[in-house]
């Protein structure tokens, strides 16, 4: 039985989520015990807990995947009473509290197929039993190849974790593959450069993206879906879930959640606003392929609305030659190049012809039918010239983001800044705010990228 | 951003207050020019920046590249207690290594007067 009840002992690491769910090398604490009780030939668990039922049931899901039939009951249930009644005098496993099951090797003895082992700490427990009480033998968890660990601190924690990544990953079961002799574990789909370096021992999660250059590791846990930015090293590091590490850092003895950065050894955190150097990825929204089919939709209710007006306005400008075009091609998201043109003119008429975004309208219905990012790098005719290819990695979008937050850069490679800066913070409520200012600046006639 | 000067020979102590970031950056690197312009024979700066109490990347930008304008005329800029955060921002962008950084000023004015003793 696995109480995930108790006070939340290193608050700033498990913020919002359970503390059972808690990673340790790549995987959350609760895996390890159902673990270890698979292990040990149980097949019933009962999980107890009080807060994060949603994610411990999302997480376990029904204890198929390890053998094991999982229950989750809210505490102060008469379930944990029942739980322990049916098991009668079989194997029963109990966890109290943040505790960590180290494995070190070895057997849990019976002496007539029972044993009983204790061990009590400071709002921690746990307890092994088998057979009828008073036949048990009673055998201390060392012996049985487990201690237990507890988790009351981010200097407990970091220790352990480094602890495992060093010397102790092979008692358990491993997360991601194997890269064969220096304990380096990758998840799947995380994609990394070749001029990214790894040096085991490390452990890196699923998702994850690493830019030109970086160095992983020795010894560093990176979470699932982490972002880590060019020329950065990560060593001797732990990089919680869902976190964007910026260009050009230097992890080192530190833990990172979201734009919090801890010291384990004192467990003081500082949290940064700069989304440049660390900040919290947001989960993302739609699924891409929702985004494409409705996107394409209304990319054609656009088309039927805006031609009309693009050939009313803009046919008689281009027979005054009122309007003048150069042509340009540009990559799309997915490496298509797209040749648009540009247009440009004076007057009243232009203004209304370039206000109502007609000028646009190709890269607006690729941007709405997802082929193009709304916003991102500079527009593309500001970046994309008639000759020579864009840097690669390059993200054309329609509207800069640069431009409606008024930052300033004193580095000329604004695109550069841009890219990375839209990676980190694209949302579609950012993109829509982008564009209406844009329209405004459209209409009162000012230049605005 | 507001700056508070003081010269002591051919040094300049500088107290910072408010936020150094992408917003004030441009204004404070233009304030520091003006001050450098006005006091010619001032070479090394000291920065005080107590009352800092945010810094981004960008305004870690114009540190540097004042630093960069300063020794290229054989001066210095060192800094004084830096706030947690901001310590934080100058660690893990690895500006330690460029800035030196004191308690107080009397420790960085004197560690800028024995770098310039003969």
């Amino acid at each position: 039985m696995f109480n995930a009840d108790g006070p939340d002992l290193i608050p700033i690491l498990n913020v919002g989520t359970p503390w059972a769910l808690l990673p340790v090398c790549g995987r959350p604490i609760v895996e390890y015990w159902i673990e270890l009780a698979s292990t040990l030939g149980i097949k019933e668990c009962l999980v107890v807990a009080d807060e994060g039922i949603e994610q411990l049931e999302s997480f376990l899901g029904t204890g198929s995947r390890w053998g094991v039939h999982i229950r989750i009951a809210f505490s102060g249930m008469a379930q944990t009473e029942t739980f322990l009644r049916e098991a009668g005098n079989d194997l029963r496993l109990h966890i109290e509290g943040p505790l960590f099951p180290k494995r070190t090797g070895g057997t849990v003895a019976a002496g007539g197929g029972a044993v009983s082992m204790t061990y009590r700490g400071h709002n921690v427990a746990m307890s092994l039993h088998a057979g009828a009480p008073d036949s048990a033998v009673e055998q201390d968890f060392e012996s049985a190849g487990i201690i237990p660990f507890p988790l009351d601190s981010t200097r407990r924690y970091y220790a352990l974790s480094m602890d495992m990544l060093k010397y102790g990953m092979s008692g358990y079961l491993t997360p991601g593959y194997a890269s064969g002799g220096d304990g380096s574990f990758v998840g799947m789909d995380t994609l990394t450069p070749a001029s990214c370096e790894l040096k085991g021992p490390l452990v890196i999660g699923n998702r994850c993206r690493f830019g030109t250059f970086t160095t992983v590791g020795p010894n560093a846990i990176v979470a699932d879906d982490v972002v880590v930015d060019s020329r950065t090293v990560i060593t001797n590091a732990i990089v919680l879930k869902a976190t964007y590490i910026g260009r050009n850092l230097d992890i080192t003895g530190r833990i990172i959640l979201g734009n919090r950065i801890i010291d384990p050894l004192s467990g003081e955190s500082v949290e940064l606003s700069d989304p440049w150097i660390v900040r919290h990825i947001p989960p993302k929204g739609f699924p891409a392929w929702l985004h494409l089919f409705f996107g394409q939709m209304a990319a054609l209710l656009f088309l039927l609305l805006l031609l009309p007006l693009r050939y009313l306005i803009g046919f008689p400008l281009r027979l005054g030659g009122r309007i003048r075009t150069a042509p340009f091609s540009c990559p799309d998201r997915f490496g298509s190049t797209c040749t648009f043109v540009r247009a440009y003119g004076e007057g009243l008429r232009f203004r209304l012809y370039t206000a109502l975004l007609l000028d646009l309208t190709p890269q607006l219905l690729l941007a709405v039918a997802g082929r193009l990012y709304l916003c991102g790098t500079d527009a593309l005719y500001d970046r994309c010239r008639p000759a020579g290819p864009p840097p690669q990695g390059y993200y054309p979008g329609v509207f800069n983001y640069s431009g409606a937050r008024g930052m300033v850069f004193s580095t000329p490679d604004i695109a550069d800044i841009d890219r990375r800066y839209y990676a980190a913070t694209r949302s579609p409520a950012e993109d829509l705010r982008i564009l209406f200012r844009f329209l405004g600046y459209r209409i009162l006639g000012r230049r605005a990228s | 951003m507001q700056l508070q000067f003081e010269q002591n020979a051919t040094l300049a102590t500088v107290a910072l207050r408010g936020h150094l970031s992408a917003s004030t950056g441009n204004a404070f690197r233009e304030e520091m020019i003006a001050l450098g312009s006005a006091h010619p024979d001032v070479v090394d700066w000291v920065l005080d920046m107590d009352n800092v109490d945010f810094l981004d990347s960008s305004g870690l930008g114009v540190l540097i590249s004042l630093l960069k304008r300063v020794t290229e005329k054989k001066g210095d800029i060192v800094l004084v207690s830096l706030q947690k955060k901001v310590l934080m921002v100058f660690e893990i962008t690895r500006a330690l290594r460029i800035f030196r950084v004191f308690d107080t000023v009397e420790e960085a004015s004197r560690a800028v007067r024995m770098k310039d003793a003969p």
